[in-house]
Formats: structure tokens, sequence, C-alpha cells
């Protein structure tokens, strides 16, 4: 072993006279020359220091298009958003409750939801900004790629794929949200977001237009419809639905070929592997009392729900009752059909004062869909609107529907939310983090 | 293994184990000239040889260390008179004029008096091997090998608690294989890691934590290495000191010199020892409070009762599904050592097996160690030493630990009145049959019969929570095998006392195979399908240093001592992470699944710096030495260049000087230093990434998609921690009572926060420099021996430390932990508990305060150890005893609080009560989940004294040893974690549910902290 005694007293008379002239050469002209060095070393040797991630993309990897890639992100952000986007939704108006133990979804469950929710920003406001923020960006990436020199079918539908799926988030922002706001803009409220939502199903249908491409040219004429209802523009939305075919329908997908992709609902409320967070009331005792879902009987009958005393729920308190509507992992969810078309053009008839016309349409349903009996309207709004809550909570049951629903006809002064419950809430606040971190909300 | 992984581990190890003689080879040749000194180093209180104490002739680069027998042997002396002088972590150091003629022996034996302070001791620094006495900052050092004797740590992590001042460690739990927590004056860091970074005989290694997928347990990386191979630890605790080590050393430097052979010991010394002992669980874990609305008797609320109701008495019908998870764990190890050689070529190597059980079933870890570490002299000027660390070790973690559905879990969670009893029908009498409290409680109510309200009532499995029985449980399979080699190689070269260079080279490299599954067995786990996830981690460290130092006088008294140096350093990662659902019986490999999925994982950093030291010497009693380091670092952002690190310290040892009184002070110095170091940001934080996403097309296909990941920012620098300390070092009463102080005040610029963005910009959040943190505090410690005679010496150790931290700079509170509760928020302390406060507006509604309140911190503000060794009977027997106490951080038992929101009773016994005793309705509203009340109402003071240490060693006569044909054999036996103190009422204060954090913590169905006694035996050849 070797040690320097560096500083020792005892080397005080030795050291000068056992240096090298080597050392002393360095001594009088090496340090500066040695620190020179070294600093060209450390600022030259950048290939030494460069790291390539080959596990993530950055923006210049997207240049020229990359069309698919681009529309499919698109895609991608919406569907994983969706399924949590019509879970949340659905404790909140009671099409399910909660049997899971998360304080944040007892929150919403009890429509107390305070604006530093976790779930409200993670799962709900965050990930619909996100996909809106990725259809908007696909917008732009595939605007730029024009005269490229690529597919150019390809990129114009595309667009307007992307712009479908931008006008179509900024509506759940409204329906869902009490205020919302876009790229850190100014926040606004859901008949302003709505607004918003309708020029750009408009702008989406001139491109599915010029793309060619029938099935979002529906989509985007269903999607004025329902924009237009909430507004209050009841004649524009019985037109535009009326563009819709019966057959129509337009979905977000799911896979059981990895669990990013997999239908959320199916496992929140039915899988095993997810232990039920999520289930119907039945009118048990609750975290928040005595839940039980409006229709419980008449959907028990239809076979829309199976009540199951075998299995446990998460929370081990509540009694699971199993949704039937979506019963594997890769069930796709409707985001617009005929059938909405056509409950959107019966209520305009409600509304219009031509009550059996509205029932017409109803029956139809009703019957077709479901083998049940004609019912008729009154005319008067007040008793007619739980009916039609009640037709399109069946026929659009967990597909984020019902709260846009409620929100409209509390409007009407009739209040179908769930009651009992410790809050009031209609709406979902902005979260706290878009407050505190966005100066022109 | 893999074999082919084998093969690669063989070829690595073959390579260093044998190149040392080859190379010795050569250097036997080397015939030395000159004389000899030669002898034996002994304590001068027990007269045991002492091992690994440094002997070296003043003024030379001549030296040598002693082995196992205390003996060295130096050649190649000039003949004449020479100063020899000999250190030793513990002790003070000696010197001896010595005689030496040409070709012959000199004989000189030292006796080492035990001294806690001594300034001539030898540390190794960024720029090599310095005394205590020219460093201006204070630097703690353990004598790992007698604390290894003393304390019987089952890890590094417990060797170091409460032997170091300013070092806080916590385990993260009572599982075994969890991690550790180390944190030196407090946390540096809001969103980086602030582990120290670690060196292990100069090659810096991997500390990485890693989630297992059961909860909060973690792997951790920094465990590995065993205590039974390391000489000493030194701790460098902050900016001040680190600032050579660059741009990651802001949160301190953990610097590891393993075991080496002796310089001079007669032959080979052979040494065995091995271990023996139980650790089990002495907590109590929540007491059940089921459901006020159901009532089946108080003996049903009774954790306690359920838990022995389960263990096996004649009501349980089923023992194989209700058996006790509890036992106790057994812990073995046995080591073997091989040390020895001359003064050109000396050797250390040794073999260690360590299998502990935990003390839950499928708890438990297996390591070999394998070491061999060669210093060779193949000059007079050129030392070579090489260390090689083999380990391959195998640890399998449990649901529990942050896992509701986990053991701990199953029973604060169960349900009584589904338990299967045996019991006669309260209406008809007859034979005992299987039913459960809740059919019994309805049969004697209705007067129904026991047997219908029992097949209509009784669902056993709902027993426990979430369906998961011991007996499910036991079949989750969750392991992690790990295969891990670390060695470097250091060369000195030196010219004279004038010139010396250094180079080291480093390498670590793992390979961390881990799995979580669920067999496809017919009592699964959770009732889930069968899966398999994998994750194969390989991690490569390397590390490249070279420093040369000059030394020179500038006049009679001033000398200077210049140093340069450079280091690279890369640290790469690389991971497969297949997984598969729905396998056949007996066939689990990922590719047997019905549905497969893999990802890979890939991180790199790369640090290339530079430093320039100055070190100037006045009479070898004052050091003033400025330093600069510039550093490059692949994760700065392209628009930053290199940034330096800059600092100077100055040390003072005043009792040297003429006028300073002799009496009764033996040393004492006074010491400052300023520094500044670094923390780097994550490999590619500086760069906006897009993450790929798997997309479902219309038509069922998959194919692949983008999503936003993160904002980059290509302003993106490190972090920087700036320090100052003062403190003096005093050693009086002929070394009988040594005092250290130091004041440090330490802040965090610029640092590294994940900046929050608007969730509507489509990016959550970007890396900005934009906080700042602030430590302040001080470390003081006070060793005494109080009794020092013939055959009995007692001494005591008291050490201290006080930090407070706190969030100096940060644009929006960011929240922690993600329950609600903590929160960085400027102007408080480090992750801070908050409460917003509820009330009860005029509609009896449930109204949540905006503005939260301050309730408390995570960390504690006081941490401090008692230590005491008492040696008796000719110091043949040490009785040794340490008490670590916490004090001043909040505990949040949030077990309570889902058992609360579970109406497992837990918010009744917190409700406010009328004057009835009923709980009064605010109360009750308060407690409602929505206002997410009830962590505060489990919020309880953290603080605790606990008993982690009490052992007794005996040496044996040396007849009794003859017999045996060894030197020494020792007896012992150890406790560990006796005892606590504390008015929290969980299972363990001292838990963190969430693994290693910086700032998240809290008690939620967290393993407690083992109690443990073990045996040991050691024997010296």
């Amino acid at each position: 072993m070797t040690i320097m005694e560096s500083g020792g007293a005892t080397l005080l008379g030795r050291a000068k006279s056992t240096a090298p002239a080597l050392a002393r050469t360095i001594l009088r002209c090496g340090r500066s020359v040695m620190v020179a060095a070294g600093l060209v070393a450390t600022v030259a040797c950048n290939d030494m220091l460069r790291v390539d991630d080959p596990v993530n993309l950055t923006p210049d990897d997207l240049q020229g298009g990359a069309t698919a890639l681009t529309v499919n992100g698109v895609r991608g952000a919406f569907q994983s958003m969706f399924d949590y986007y019509v879970m949340h939704t659905a404790i909140l108006t009671d099409e399910m409750i909660l049997a899971g133990t998360f304080p944040y979804r007892a929150e919403m469950d009890a429509r107390s939801i305070t604006s530093n929710n976790e779930g409200l920003l993670g799962d709900l406001y965050t990930p619909l900004s996100t996909a809106r923020f990725m259809a908007d960006t696909a917008v732009a990436i595939l605007d730029a790629a024009a005269g490229s020199g690529g597919d150019e079918a390809e990129r114009l539908q595309g667009v307007a794929i992307a712009k479908y799926y931008a006008a179509y988030s900024r509506m759940l922002l409204a329906e869902a949200f009490c205020k919302s706001a876009i790229n850190g803009g100014q926040g606004l409220t859901s008949d302003e977001r709505m607004a918003d939502a309708l020029t750009a199903f408009q702008d989406a249908g001139s491109a599915a237009q010029a793309a060619g491409d029938a099935e979002l040219i529906a989509a985007s004429k269903l999607g004025e419809a329902r924009a237009n209802l909430w507004l209050g523009q009841y004649p524009a939305a019985a037109s535009a639905a009326a563009e819709v075919p019966d057959d129509f329908s337009f979905k977000a997908y799911y896979s059981t070929a990895s669990v990013a992709q997999k239908n959320k609902i199916v496992r929140l409320t039915y899988a095993i592997d997810e232990a039920r967070r999520f289930t119907v009331g039945d009118g048990s005792l609750t975290f928040t009392g005595y839940e039980e879902w409006a229709y419980f009987d008449e959907w028990e009958s239809l076979g829309l729900l199976e009540k199951r005393p075998d299995l446990t729920s998460f929370n081990a308190a509540v009694p699971v009752v199993l949704q039937l509507k979506y019963l594997t992992a890769d069930a796709p969810i409707v985001m617009a059909s005929g059938t909405e078309a056509r409950l959107i053009e019966a209520e305009v008839k409600l509304r219009d004062s031509d009550p059996a016309g509205a029932a017409a349409i109803v029956n139809d349903l009703r019957s077709s869909h479901w083998g049940l009996g004609a019912i008729s309207f009154s005319g008067d709004l007040a008793t007619d609107l739980p009916v039609m809550a009640r037709e399109r909570a069946r026929e659009l049951w967990l597909t984020g529907e019902r709260l846009p629903t409620l929100r409209r006809y509390l409007e009407d002064g009739v209040d179908l939310f769930p009651g009992g419950k410790q809050g009031t809430d209609t709406c979902f606040p902005v979260p706290q983090r878009e407050l505190d971190t966005n100066p022109n909300f | 293994m893999p074999e082919g992984k084998f093969r690669r581990a063989a070829r690595l190890l073959v390579v260093p184990l044998l190149l040392p003689l080859l190379v010795a080879a050569s250097a036997s040749s080397a015939a030395a000239q000159g004389g000899t000194i030669s002898g034996t180093i002994i304590d001068a209180g027990t007269n045991q040889p002492l091992v690994a104490a440094q002997v070296f002739i003043t003024g030379t680069t001549l030296g040598s260390t002693t082995g196992a027998d205390g003996k060295y042997s130096i050649s190649g002396v000039q003949p004449g008179t020479v100063e020899v002088n000999v250190r030793r972590i513990g002790y003070a150091s000696t010197t001896r004029q010595v005689q030496v003629a040409e070709g012959q022996t000199a004989t000189a034996d030292f006796a080492l008096s035990s001294a806690a302070v001594s300034l001539s001791e030898i540390v190794v620094t960024a720029t090599g091997e310095q005394r205590k006495r020219e460093i201006g900052n204070a630097v703690s050092t353990i004598d790992a090998s007698k604390q290894t004797e003393l304390k019987a740590p089952t890890n590094i992590a417990t060797l170091i608690q409460g032997n170091a001042t300013g070092v806080d460690i916590t385990s993260a739990s009572g599982t075994v294989g969890n991690a550790a927590n180390i944190k030196i004056r407090g946390n540096t860091s809001i969103n980086l890691d602030n582990t120290p970074i670690v060196y292990v005989d100069g090659a810096r290694i991997n500390t990485d934590a890693r989630s297992r997928g059961v909860g909060g347990a973690m792997s951790d990386r920094m465990l590995d290495i065993d205590p039974s191979n390391i000489a000493s630890i030194e701790i460098v605790k902050g900016p001040a000191a680190a600032t050579l080590y660059g741009t990651e050393a802001a949160a301190g430097v953990i610097r590891i010199t393993t075991k080496n052979g002796g310089g001079g010991s007669e032959g080979a010394q052979f040494s065995a020892h091995g271990e023996y002992g139980i650790s089990w669980d002495p907590n109590d874990y929540s007491v059940r409070a089921w459901n006020p609305h159901i009532d089946l008797g108080d003996q049903y609320k009774d954790t306690t009762y359920y838990i022995d109701n389960l263990k096996g008495s004649a009501d349980i019908p089923d023992k194989a599904l209700y058996y006790d998870p509890f036992r106790n764990g057994p812990i073995g190890k046995l080591g073997i050592s091989l040390r020895g050689g001359s003064e050109k070529v000396n050797y250390f190597t040794s073999f260690d097996w360590k299998d502990q059980k935990g003390v839950f079933v499928t708890n438990g870890e297996r390591a070999y160690n394998l070491r061999g570490n060669f210093t060779l002299k193949p000059r007079e000027n050129v030392t070579i030493a090489i260390s090689n660390g083999y380990t391959t070790s195998s640890t399998a973690y449990n649901y529990n630990d942050g896992e509701s559905w986990g053991y701990i879990g199953a029973v604060t969670l169960g349900q009584p009145m589904w338990t299967p009893i045996m019991a006669v029908d309260p209406n008809a009498g007859g034979a005992a049959m299987q039913t459960c409290p809740r059919a019994l409680e309805e049969a004697r109510i209705t007067g129904e019969s026991l047997a219908d309200v029992t097949a209509a009532t009784c669902n056993y499995d709902r027993t426990f929570q979430g369906s998961n029985n011991f007996a499910r449980l036991e079949t989750m399979d969750n392991q992690v095998k790990l295969e891990r080699y670390t060695g470097s190689a250091t060369l000195t070269h030196t010219q004279g006392s004038v010139w010396t260079n250094r180079l080291t080279v480093g390498y670590d490299a793992y390979s961390e195979y881990g799995w979580n599954m669920i067999p496809n067995v017919p009592l699964k786990v959770l009732d889930s399908d069968p899966s398999r996830n994998v994750s194969d981690i390989q991690n490569r460290t390397v590390t490249l240093e070279a420093t040369t130092a000059l030394n020179f006088n500038l006049t009679d008294k001033w000398l200077s001592q210049t140093t340069f140096g450079g280091q690279y350093y890369t640290k790469q990662l690389r991971g497969a992470m297949p997984s598969a659902t729905n396998f056949p019986p007996g066939a689990y490999t990922v590719g047997n699944g019905a549905a497969t999925e893999g990802d890979e994982a890939f991180n790199e950093v790369r640090t290339m710096g530079v430093f320039v030291q100055e070190q100037l010497s006045f009479a070898d009693r004052l050091y003033i030495t400025p330093a600069v380091r510039f550093d490059r670092n692949s994760a700065f952002g392209d628009n930053l260049g290199s940034v330096a690190y800059p600092k100077v310290s100055a040390s003072w040892v005043m009792s040297e000087e003429a006028w300073f009184p002799r009496l009764p002070v033996d040393e004492f110095r006074l010491r400052g230093a300023w520094g500044t170091s670094g923390k780097q940001p994550g490999s590619f934080d500086a760069t906006t990434l897009l993450q790929v996403t798997a997309v479902t097309l219309p038509d069922g296909s998959a194919a692949s998609g983008f999503s936003t990941l993160r904002q980059g920012n290509p302003e993106l620098k490190p972090e920087r921690g700036q320090e100052l300390e003062l403190g003096f070092d005093a050693s009086l009463f002929e070394h009988r009572l040594g005092l250290e102080f130091t004041y440090f005040d330490k802040l965090t610029k610029d640092a590294l926060v994940l900046r929050p963005l608007p969730p509507s910009q489509g990016f959550t959040s970007v890396w900005d420099n934009v906080g700042g943190v602030k430590n302040k505090g001080f470390e003081a410690a006070v060793d005494a021996t109080l009794l020092r005679s013939e055959g009995t010496t007692w001494s005591m150790r008291l050490a201290a430390t006080h930090v407070t931290s706190m969030i100096t700079e940060l644009a929006a509170p960011i929240p922690v932990g993600g329950r609600g509760l903590q929160e960085h928020r400027e102007g408080y302390a480090f992750g801070a508990y908050f409460m917003r406060p509820v009330s009860i507006d005029g509609s009896d509604q449930v109204v949540v305060a905006e503005d939260p309140v301050y309730v408390g911190q995570p960390t504690p503000t006081y941490t401090g150890s008692l230590s005491s060794t008492l040696s008796l009977l000719g110091n043949r027997l040490t009785l040794y005893g340490q008490l670590g106490m916490s004090a001043g951080n909040k505990q949040v038992n949030y077990t309570e609080v889902y058992q609360c929101r579970q109406s497992f009773g837990t918010c009744a016994a917190k409700y406010e009560r009328d004057a009835n005793g009923n709980p009064t309705r605010e109360a009750r509203l308060k407690a409602d989940p929505a206002a997410n009340f009830e962590p505060y109402m489990f919020l309880y003071d953290g603080g605790f004294v606990k008993l982690r240490s009490l052992s007794a060693q005996y040496n044996l006569p040396d007849s009794w040893a003859g017999r045996l044909g060894a030197d020494r054999v020792s007896v012992s036996v150890t406790g560990t974690n006796l005892a606590t103190w504390t008015d929290y009422p969980g299972p363990d204060p001292e838990v963190n549910s969430q693994g290693r954090q910086n700032a998240s913590q809290r008690d939620f169905f967290s393993a407690g902290q083992t109690r443990a006694v073990s045996f040991g035996l050691i024997l010296n050849y």
C-alpha cells in the first residue's frame, strides 16, 4: 500500500530536494496546459455524451406527415380516455355506483366533487384534454404535410378523422365540465364550449366531404345535432339528425391484445381481475346512502343487469350487480348512432309540441330493440322529459349520454339527478391544476 | 441462471482473479534492497491484534497494512533512523523512531489506544487519500468490521444506521428485501432521487430501487453489498464536501472500502464466521372494529382474537385455508475468508452465504457473495489495487406494504361474520356443524334452522378482504433473481513524495430478472386469471477516473499540493418486460400464454468532468483548499454548455499552535467549507417526447399510434446544491473524550421540478429549474471513554442531528403521494402534511376549505443514537447496545383510514361525542369520504425511541481457541429491534408503504420492522 503523506511536517525539508526535474517543469507550465486541455476535452467530446432514446418519439420523427401513425395516435388517445369518461360520468348520474374505495371516486358518487380531486384531473380532464390536443395537433401536422408528395387521399381522410375527434372531444368537455379551457386559454362555460364544438363538427363535416367519407359525414352531422340540441337550437338539431341513417354507428374500439387496449368498463365492472370497483345500485346501503338505479327492475327483466350475490365487490361492502352490456374487454363503445339521431328527432318533436310524433319514433325503438310495448307522451314537458330520459337511458346506457341528458333537462326544470347524496353537483368542476397553472383561465 | 449468462459471468470473474497472480509473478522477481521493519499492532485496551491498521514510513511512499493477526512488514527501508507511523479508524495515531540496518529486520510493535477523534486518520477523497486534518469538511468514518461483529447487520443500511451523524436511514418495512431510505442532511431534491451516490473501492455502483408490483415493496440494489466484506465506510455529506464528485453528488457520497490482505502477516489467515437467528413480528396490527350496524359481539372486533382463531383452533374446519401466515423467520449466515500475502502481493478472498426468511410465509432472500481483492506492488512506486465482488441472490416478495389485499389487509379488513366456526343449532341443538357467526346470529334472531341459514348466508371466502385467504396468497409468486459483478482496478504511481498519479477503472453490472406470477392453480390469489409479468433488467455502470497530484514547497512552511483530475461515467439500463395471461397449468413461461404483451426499456446517462484542486498548507496545521470541477452531461439541455462547481475549504489544527494550551486537549481543530455540486436531470428530460401507443382499429387489428408524454426544455440544467458548513473536532483527556460538531446550511437552487402545465395544453408537465430547497441544522457527537483500566473498558457515544428542511421556492404547490395529504409548498417543510378544514354549512352540506392548513411534516427534525460498549473480563467479554431515536415527524396510519372508509368503525373511535356519548352529526359528516378528512384523524406523532441493538460477544480464552487450532474464537448473541417506545398507535412508526421515496410517506398495510435474536461464531486461524 502506498500512502502519500501529502502535508506532513516531516516532509517539508525533503520534498524540495527530491522533486524531479520533470515535476518541476510541469509545475511551472503544466497547470494551465492541463486545465485548458481538460476544458477542451470536456467541451469537445459531445459524441461521448450523446445518448439516443429508442423508446420514445420526438416531434422530428413526425415530420413529413406519417399519416397513419398520426391518425392512429388520435384514435388511441380518444379510446383510452373514453371508457374512463363513460364510467366517471356514470357514477355522477348513478348509471353505476361505486363499489371500490378510492375517495376521489366517492366524491363523484356523492356528487360532491372538489377541484383537487385526483380522478377529476388524472382520469377525466387531462386525458380528455390530451385527446383534444392530439386531434388538433394531428390536423396541424397533416395540413402541413399537404403537397409533400404523400398519399393525398389518405391525408385528406386523416384530416377528416382528426377533425371529428377534435370536435367530439370539445363536445365532451362541454357536456361534462362546468367550465373548460383549450391550449391554456380562457375558461369557457359549457354553452360556450358547445358552440365551439358545433363549429368544429361543421368543420369536420366539410373535411369529411372533401375526403368523401360517408361514415364521417354522418358522424359529423350527428355531432352537429347533439351540439344544437344542447344549445337549444332544436330545428337545426332535428335537421342534422335527419341526415343520419338508422343503421349508422361510430364506435370507440378496444382489444384484448394488451391491458392498455382493453375496455375499462369491462375491467372495472365485470372482469374478475379488477375486483369489481363499480356496480349497479340495487337499493342497498352504500357509502353515499341507499342507492338504487331508477330503472333497476325493468332492466333486470330485460337482461341488462344481473344480481350476483355470490360475487364480492372490491370494497366487500356493496352487493354486486353486473352490467351485461359490455361482456368482453374488446367490446366497443358507441360514440354516435342512428338510434341517437332518432332520439334527438323524437325529443325535438316533443319540444315542438308533437308528442305523437315523438312517441312514434320512441315506440319503434322500444319494439325493435327491446320488444317493449308502446308508450305515449302527454304533451307536458315536465311529465314527458322523465319518460324520454328513461328511453334515452336504456338506449344509450354507458355511452356518456346520461350526464348531458340530465343537465339539459335540468335547464327545463326537470331534476333527474340522483337524490339522497351529500352533494348537488351537476357537472365536474375544473381541476385545481388548470386553475393554478393557466393564468388565462 | 441461463448457461450463457453464467459463462459470461465466469469469464468476467476469471480475468480479474487471475490477472493479479500474473502480475505478482513478475513482481516477486523484484528484489528489495535496504532493511525491513516488521511488527504487530494490537489494541492497547484488549491486547487483541488489530487488522487493517495502516503502517508507513514517514516521508516515503513505503507502507503496509496489518493482516488479521495484526502483523505487518515493510521492506526496502533506507538504513538509518526512520519514523514509523501507525493509524487506524477509531484509534489515536502513534509514531516511533526505528533504527534500520541494511539487510536486517527491525521489530516495531505498537499498541494503539482507542480514540473517537483522530485527525491523522486516512480518508479517501475524490483526489485520493488524505488525512482528516487536511479536509475542511466533516466526514463520517465507520469501522465496518467492528460494527459488523457488534450489530450482526443484515444489510448495509442497518450497518450504517446510528453510526454516522447527519445520516437518516429507515427500512421501508419489515419485509425482507424491501428498500431502505438513506438521506444525508435532509432531502436535497424535490423530484429527483435523494439517495447518495455510492462508490465501492473506487467504482461507482448502481443503487436503483425498483417496485416489485406487490404494493410499495421495492428491490434495492444498494443492499447487495455484503456487510461482512466491508472494511470501512466514509460518508461525504453534502455539496461542500462532494464538489469534486460533480453533477450527481448533491445528496452526498458514500465510499465503501472492502477488505484487503495484510502486508506482512505470517502466512495466510483463514477466518470463518457463522450466524443463526430467528426473527419474528412483534407488532400489533390494527384492532378490528367491524361495522357497528352488525353487532356480532365484541370478540369479533378484536383482530388478535381473529388471528388467533385462524391459527388453527378446533373451531376452524379448514385449516388449509386458514393457517397462520406469520412465522418465525430464520436467519442464517456462513462465511469464510482467506487473507494474507507479502509486502508485494496481498490478497483477501471470501465466500459468504446468507439465507433470511421473512416473517410472512412467502417472503425471504438467499444470497451468495464471492470476493477477491488483491493489492500488488510490482515496483516500489507502483501499486495496483484490484477489487472483485460477485453476488447472486434470490428474493421473494409478498403482497403487503401498501397493498390492501395482502396478508395484513386480509386480516385487518376481513369480515369476521363469515369466519368459519363450528357451532350447535341454537334452536334445535344437535351436533356442531360448520357455520359462520352471521348465520348463527340470524338463526338466534329468526328461529330458523341453523343449517338453512348457513346455506343461505355463509360465504367463507368473504372472510378475507377481496377473497384472498392465506392459502390463496401463498400461491402468488413474486421473485427477483440477481447476478452482479462489481470490480475496480486502481493504479497508483508515485514519484518520490512529489508526484502521485492515480488511475481507476470501475465496472458494475447486474442482471435483475424478476417476475410477478399468479400461477394456474385451482386456488389463485385474487381468484384472477393466471398471469406472469417479467422484468429483465440489465444495468451497467462504468467509471473512469484519473488524477495527478503534485507537491512542492513554496517556502519552508508553506506546502502546495495541486491535483488535476478527470472522470467519465456512464450508466446504462436495458430492460425487457414480457407478460402473459392464461397459460395452462405447469407451463408458465410467457410464450405459453393465450395473450402476451411485451415492452422494452432503455436509459443511459453519461457524465464527463474535469477538476483542479489546490491545497495550500502551512506548517502542517493550516490547510486552505480551493477547487473547481467542470461537468458536461448527456441529460443537460441542448442550450447548456458545461457547468462549473467551485468550492473552498479550510482546516486549522489549533492545538498544534504554540500558544494553545496542551492539557486537557489532545487535538483541536476548526474547519469550514463552502462548495457546490449538482444533481442532473433524467436521461431525456430535456427533450420533447411522444410515447408510442397501441391502438385498436375499427377492424379489430392493432396499429401503432403516438401520444404526448412530456414537453421538453432545451434550457434544462442540473440543479445546484450549495452548502456552507462550519465545525470543530476535539480530543481531550488523552483521547478519553471526543467531540464533533458541525453546523450546515445547504441550499438547492434551480431545483429540478416536474412543473405541472395546464392540462388543457396537451402536455401535462415539463422539467424546469424552478424550485429551491433549504436544509439547515447541526450534527453533534460526543464520544466518551468512561472507564479504561486493566481488562475493562467502557465507552459511550451520543450522536444527534437536527435538520430543518424547507421549500424555499416553488411557483405552484405540487401534490405528493397521491392521497391529498402531502404537498410541496413554498415556505413549508419538504412534503408537508396539509389539512383542508371541513365545516358544515347551513344546508347541512360538507364544505371543504380551499386553503390548506399545515399540520406536520413526514421527515424527522431530530434523529440520534446512543451507543455503549463495555468490555469486561480482560476485555474478552464485550457488551454493546444502541438506542436510536427520531422526533419531529408525523406518520399517517392509512390502514385505519382505509378501515374507516370501509365502515370498519375506526372512524367511530375518532368521532366527537355528544353528552350521551353518541357521535355528533357534524363529526359524522366530516367523516364523509367526500371530505377526505379521515387522513387527518389518523395523523399521529411519528417519533420513537428504539432499542436497535443489544449484543454480547465473548472471546474464548486462548487455550480454548488453541485446542481448535485457532488464534481466536468468538461467540456472540445479538438482539435486534428489541423494544420500541412511541406514541404512534399503529404497528410501527418507522415504515413507509411507498418504499424508497423522497417525501411520500404513510403506513398502509405495512409490515412492521421485525425483531430478531441471533447467535454468532467467529473462528480466526
